[in-house]
């Protein structure tokens, strides 16, 4: 017989709803339509994504988004092969960190390439349909 | 006044402890501690406590509430921190540096075989708007991000990260905790998890306890007639998005070294250490580390570990005890983990090869995808 040494259980964290915050909700609205935009600081002029709004770097309130131009470059990656618990996933994925030129910062997202590379220059695949979301980049891809 | 280790404790070490619930642990692992210190009791001669904790890896919310009585601290003063159990000791030494506190009770606790869906709950902690609607199937692909960035800017190749594997398992053979040690383990026959990181680049997970007893300088000998002396502890947090964080190169392990040498009055490390232990919970970062906490120049580790100055009986040695790729990760307890083996190399109970063990550093990273780092200057 099964001896009884635990109760199991389920967290109730499936349904948990994220404030994005003016400037986060600016910047989701903004993907929605198409468009990569970055946070910019009064006070030292630095624009920065993901934005906040808060200067990261001296504590400045930030009330603008202004539009970057969506091409990236790829300044690390990864190419996932296993899943956490060691299985192999159906298809290897390139995960990289995307810095725009001029912006602090940058995007974690998915570059679909078969021959990834750093400092390669990429660009957002955008979806038919946007739901105000970093997803609704679907992936980025080589210019 | 000195703040001084009295009394150290731990239990589990396993892959799963199947038998206690992680109160238990903390009980076991107290109790140990309480010994330790001279058989020291924790309802009367205790003025606080404190636990390093975090309510999702235990999977209850305001998991403190459950801190004080496995520890013997109902009623009492303790206090709760959600982060390493080196930065408890931050906590620990400044209560009593402050003179209102003469013995506190540090303690921290991690049970990762309890979670089922480990990977989902670790990416829980990453942005909530730039990161978690893509869904990583394996979040130490973040680490491996790192890896390259660090791997391609320093000139590090697969190789040193073998040389770091096989260093590890090697040590940590002869430590009685470190349940994952293998040693002749050969990391390019693992498969490739995250490029460039294979799978032994990556330490597993490990249940465990730790509790340490802490005293002022005043009461110390009251307790333990050799202490191990905190000269100095310091942590640092990067930013809340790891999007801002440098990829090639851990500032909060270099904030946190900085600031606990300077209180311990260290001016050039590499001199002064005797022995380290850093967080190696993926290979590449043992290399980070040891350059971060000022041990070998930025891009040196590679070359120094391979002319062996960082191999037990080494120049300087690195990891003893094999680290966390030996041990395992316990959440939380990581720190104490290092802290723990590395008193026991102060005090010549755990006999290890190492000339000089004086003066030590030790280090935690609480892994990804935070960037804080808790560094410490023990003394005997």
């Amino acid at each position: 017989m099964r001896r009884i040494k635990h109760f199991p259980e389920v967290m109730e964290i499936e349904a948990y709803i994220y404030t994005a915050g003016p400037v986060g909700t600016k910047w989701l609205e903004a993907l929605r339509a198409g468009r990569l935009t970055a946070a910019r600081c009064p006070k030292c002029g630095r624009l920065f994504m993901p934005p906040k709004m808060f200067c990261p770097y001296d504590f400045e309130e930030v009330k603008e988004l202004r539009e970057v131009e969506p091409v990236g470059v790829v300044e690390t990656y990864t190419v996932v092969e296993r899943d956490f618990y060691g299985e192999p996933l159906r298809e290897r994925k390139v995960l990289a960190f995307i810095k725009f030129p001029g912006v602090e910062g940058g995007l974690i997202h998915y570059v679909k390439t078969d021959n990834p590379q750093m400092g390669m220059r990429v660009r957002p695949r955008w979806r038919a349909e946007r739901r105000g979301l970093v997803t609704d980049i679907e992936y980025f891809e080589e210019v | 006044m000195r703040v001084g280790i009295v009394g150290v404790g731990w239990f589990g070490f396993q892959p799963e402890v199947v038998d206690y619930s992680f109160r238990e642990m903390m009980f076991k692992a107290a109790q140990r501690a309480y010994e330790d210190a001279g058989g020291l009791d924790p309802r009367s001669e205790v003025d606080a406590f404190v636990s390093c904790q975090e309510d999702f890896w235990e999977g209850i919310s305001i998991a403190d509430e459950f801190a004080p009585d496995p520890v013997g601290g109902a009623m009492k003063s303790v206090y709760t921190v959600t982060g390493d159990g080196l930065q408890c000791v931050g906590q620990a030494y400044m209560m009593i540096r402050s003179g209102l506190f003469d013995v506190v009770v540090v303690e921290s606790h991690g049970k990762p075989s309890d979670v089922e869906t480990l990977n989902e709950v670790i990416f829980t902690a990453t942005d909530p708007i730039s990161l978690r609607p893509l869904g990583l199937e394996n979040v130490h692909a973040l680490a491996a991000l790192e890896a390259r960035a660090y791997m391609s800017k320093f000139g590090v190749a697969e190789d040193h990260l073998e040389a770091v594997v096989e260093k590890a398992h090697k040590a940590g053979v002869k430590n009685q905790r470190a349940v994952y040690a293998s040693p002749g383990k050969s990391r390019s026959a693992t498969p490739v998890v995250a490029e460039p990181l294979r799978e032994a680049d990556v330490a597993k997970f490990v249940d465990a306890a730790v509790v340490v007893v802490l005293a002022s300088e005043r009461v110390a000998k009251r307790y333990n007639d050799t202490p191990v002396w905190v000269d100095g502890v310091w942590w640092s947090t990067e930013f809340s998005s790891l999007e801002f964080h440098d990829w090639a190169f851990p500032l909060h392990a270099r904030e946190a070294a900085d600031g606990a040498y300077t209180q311990a009055k260290i001016a050039d490390p590499y001199k002064e250490v005797d022995f380290a232990e850093v967080d190696n919970r993926y290979s590449f970062k043992e290399l980070q580390h040891i350059e971060a906490l000022r041990l070998a120049p930025r891009g040196t580790a590679k070359d120094l570990l391979a002319d062996g100055a960082f191999c037990p009986g080494g120049r300087l040695p690195v990891n003893l005890s094999g680290g966390a790729l030996a041990e395992g990760v316990p959440f939380e307890v990581h720190g104490l983990a290092r802290l723990s083996y590395a008193v026991g190399v102060m005090r010549g109970e755990v006999k290890a090869e190492v000339d000089k063990a004086e003066t030590a550093v030790v280090h935690s990273w609480r892994g990804i995808p935070t960037t804080t780092s808790v560094a410490a200057v023990l003394r005997i």
